[in-house]
């Protein structure tokens, strides 16, 4: 058996060695005993070891013209066609995610997105047209709805979650989500109601909590994503406090700008040229919110990381070689060319940052699994139908 | 009679075969596993999964099972033959010519701007249109009745006296100015230190105005100029025009970019969000100035009695702001025209 300390040893080595030295992982000696560990189903000898890298085969040019018909299409159905387009669109991505020779595939069907969508805008209208009538009563019940959609959330994940994978397909294999609503409680309402009471200390461990939930709840036909090794606390502890350090590192930088801004202002005004305070405040505020969301796409992507170095799926094993810091620079530059181009270079965006996070991921199988990855069965629908709110279950709700 | 090869999935398991499959007269198809013809398959009958970029395409049939091809060109065409998918087929012919997308392209920037700068205001004013005063009336009376119940606002600070010169001069005002079916203007004083010299016209008629507001007054035909400006945004009913347009521009910003599944893509779109509704407030805010311009012309008063109290105002509220550093992102988002530009509209007239 291995020990929980040697657990532990494999995951408090810094990030990096595991992102740069793919040879890590092997060198690990292998523990006598039954249980399997990512190291045993590496170095067992029944397998013959290959790691091949997920493909990502889009290109921005054939997914500009995607997205601009489904612009075109969209606006001239006055937003039902959306549905459509969200269909295609998805297929686009998952269509080119080439995982050992085969692609995903999106099942879903239009007809239940319109639905999600059509339940949301109403939702979100009431809300609206609530609140616009000022009247205090009606306030009041907008805001007790608000408070209901607010506890749905736990439900709303559920049935998105499932929706979602239910419609993904691999090799002719659905993919499933396993998770309770009881369970969505506790991981995102019962523990986040928590998090301030604790001034925040519990927030990696929520933060894990959820991950565990949302990983080892979905199943590729009859198959759960696994960790092996175990996340630990221990790892999200450390990635939440490289993100304080962060944040603070960049809140500091802040000050520094407004220093700059204010000397500029000052040379300006010396010149003669009155700039207009207003300007520099613009300059400031985006710098801050530049900070603010930098901070959180690298939490993201370290979960990201964390996520997908210790996954498994059966015995096949995952790893990912994505950079945090590499990534945030693909999502401040793609912002940047958004800008420029007024959104126009979204689509191009959008598949760099895909095939960046696609192609990071690798998957190790041998002979055997690529014949058959899985010998899982398809999942039936009889095992499903046990709960209550399940015929909600057959449209998207857009989460 | 042509054959397209493939991988034959089961749907039970994810072991593929390799098969092919022979393209018959009448939309039959024959399934060949192992070498072995082994079923007969109607292409109408099965679900041809559309075909998207070049990537392999898919025929679903029987219970999950799955032919997956690589001959995207021969099954289209095989399709087409049989006359099947025909709207699949065509979207995604109008995805591969660059020409059709240029013309999309084009259609699309088009329609997003000629929408913002007259669709949405001109629906919005044929919806409030719609829609009788007494909405407005009973929004209004539901707003003050919340204003009560806060502590916005407290009692009037300004002498019984001057209370009734301002009440004089708002009588005086509203006299000369159009009148709005179903809406009675009417002036309420009040203290408030959370918003300092202001005036706030309420969509059922009444306008507020702090007693920060009236120490500033220098001229009576400033004050007038004021009124008549807020005024301006009863009469043109901002209040219901204002959460119209933001529905219709919502709406409008749902279709066109509703398609987000990431955090950071929804902060990038909704930048441009809370820019096009400042857009709008700015024109609302135009028109009211130039119903007050019309005002004070037919009056004779001069522009620069309005220019005088509008920059007396942002001095005001600047120094304000100097203290309270957090109020950047409210000035950054400001509602207001820029003032200079304002203050010209009126110095200008004048002249």
């Amino acid at each position: 058996m291995q020990t929980e300390s040697e657990n532990q040893a494999v995951t408090s080595k810094p990030m990096d060695s595991v992102f740069t030295d793919p040879s890590f992982l092997q060198t690990q000696n292998t523990p006598d005993g039954d249980s399997t560990t990512r190291e045993d189903i590496e170095q067992s000898e029944d397998y013959e070891k290959i790691w091949s890298q997920v493909q990502f085969t889009g290109t921005g040019a054939e997914y500009f013209r995607i997205w601009i018909v489904n612009l075109l299409l969209s606006i001239l159905t006055l937003g039902i066609y959306s549905a459509w387009a969200k269909v295609r669109r998805t297929r686009y991505f998952y269509n080119h995610v080439n995982i050992d020779g085969h692609n995903l595939e999106y099942t879903a069907r239009p007809w239940q997105i319109l639905k999600g969508r059509i339940i949301a805008a109403l939702v979100l209208g009431i809300i609206a047209g609530l609140s616009a009538t000022a009247n205090p009563t009606a306030l009041v019940v907008a805001g007790v709805i608000q408070l209901g959609v607010f506890l749905l959330i736990p439900v709303i994940l559920v049935l998105s979650m499932r929706f979602a994978l239910h419609n993904t397909q691999y090799r002719a294999i659905n993919f499933d989500f396993s998770g309770r609503y009881k369970q969505a409680y506790a991981t995102f309402l019962f523990w986040p109601m928590l998090i301030i009471p604790t001034l925040g200390l519990i927030l990696p461990f929520v933060a894990k909590k959820q991950v565990e939930f949302l990983m080892e709840k979905t199943l590729l036909g009859k198959t759960p994503f696994e960790f092996n090794p175990q996340l630990t606390s221990k790892s999200f502890y450390w990635i939440y406090a490289k993100f304080i350090g962060l944040i603070l590192a960049l809140g500091f930088m802040k000050f520094i700008f407004e220093f700059i801004g204010a000397f500029v202002l000052f040379f300006l005004h010396k010149f003669g040229i009155e700039q207009s305070q207003e300007n520099l405040q613009i300059f400031i505020v985006t710098i801050y919110l530049i900070v603010l969301f930098s901070s959180t796409i690298w939490l993201q992507l370290s979960v990201f990381g964390l996520i997908w170095n210790q996954a498994c799926l059966d015995n096949i094993i995952f790893k990912t070689t994505l950079n945090p810091y590499r990534g945030l620079w693909i999502h401040i530059s793609n912002m940047i060319l958004r800008v420029i181009t007024l959104g126009l270079a979204a689509p191009w965006c959008q598949i760099r940052w895909t095939r960046y996070k696609i192609e990071s991921l690798s998957v190790q199988t041998n002979k055997e699994m690529s014949a058959s990855f899985i010998a899982a069965n398809k999942s039936g629908k009889d095992g499903n139908i046990a709960e209550g709110l399940d015929d909600l279950g057959g449209m998207d709700l857009g989460i | 009679m042509q054959l397209i090869k493939g991988d034959y999935f089961n749907g039970k398991s994810s072991a593929s075969q390799s098969a092919s499959l022979e393209l018959g007269d009448g939309g039959i198809m024959g399934l060949i596993l192992a070498d072995q013809p082994t079923r007969e398959l109607s292409i109408k009958q099965s679900n041809v999964m559309p075909p998207i970029g070049n990537t392999a395409m898919k025929i679903c049939f029987g219970d999950g099972e799955q032919f997956v091809t690589d001959e995207q060109q021969i099954l289209k065409s095989y399709m087409a033959s049989c006359g099947v998918g025909v709207v699949d087929r065509t979207i995604h012919m109008l995805e591969n010519r660059w020409g059709m997308v240029i013309a999309s392209l084009l259609f699309t920037v088009v329609v997003v701007y000629s929408t913002y700068i007259y669709g949405i205001p001109m629906a919005t004013r044929t919806i409030t249109n719609l829609i009788p005063t007494t909405n407005d009336r009973q929004i209004g009376e539901n707003l003050l009745q919340l204003f009560d119940k806060t502590t916005i606002f407290a009692e009037t600070e300004i002498s019984e006296k001057k209370q009734q010169h301002f009440h004089k001069l708002f009588n005086n005002t509203i006299s000369k100015l159009p009148q709005r079916q179903g809406l009675q203007y009417q002036l309420k004083i009040h203290h408030s230190d959370l918003l300092g010299a202001n005036a706030i016209a309420i969509p059922s008629g009444t306008i507020i105005v702090t007693d920060g507001f009236l120490r500033l007054v220098e001229d009576n035909r400033e004050f007038k100029g004021v009124i008549a400006h807020e005024v301006g945004h009863i009469y043109y009913r901002h209040g219901v025009r204002s959460t119209i347009q933001k529905s219709l521009l919502s709406f409008a910003l749902i279709i066109l970019v509703g398609d987000t599944s990431n955090i950071l893509e929804d902060i990038t779109q909704s930048i441009p969000i809370l820019l096009t509704q400042t857009g709008y407030s700015r024109k609302f805010e135009q028109e009211a100035d130039r119903f007050a311009l019309e005002y004070m012309r037919k009056e004779q008063i001069s522009g620069s009695h309005f220019a005088n109290i509008l920059s007396r105002l942002t001095n005001r509220n600047k120094q304000k702001k100097q203290n309270e550093s957090k109020e950047m992102i409210e000035s950054y988002l400001s509602t207001h025209p820029a003032t200079k530009e304002r203050i010209k509209l009126f110095i200008d007239v004048k002249n």
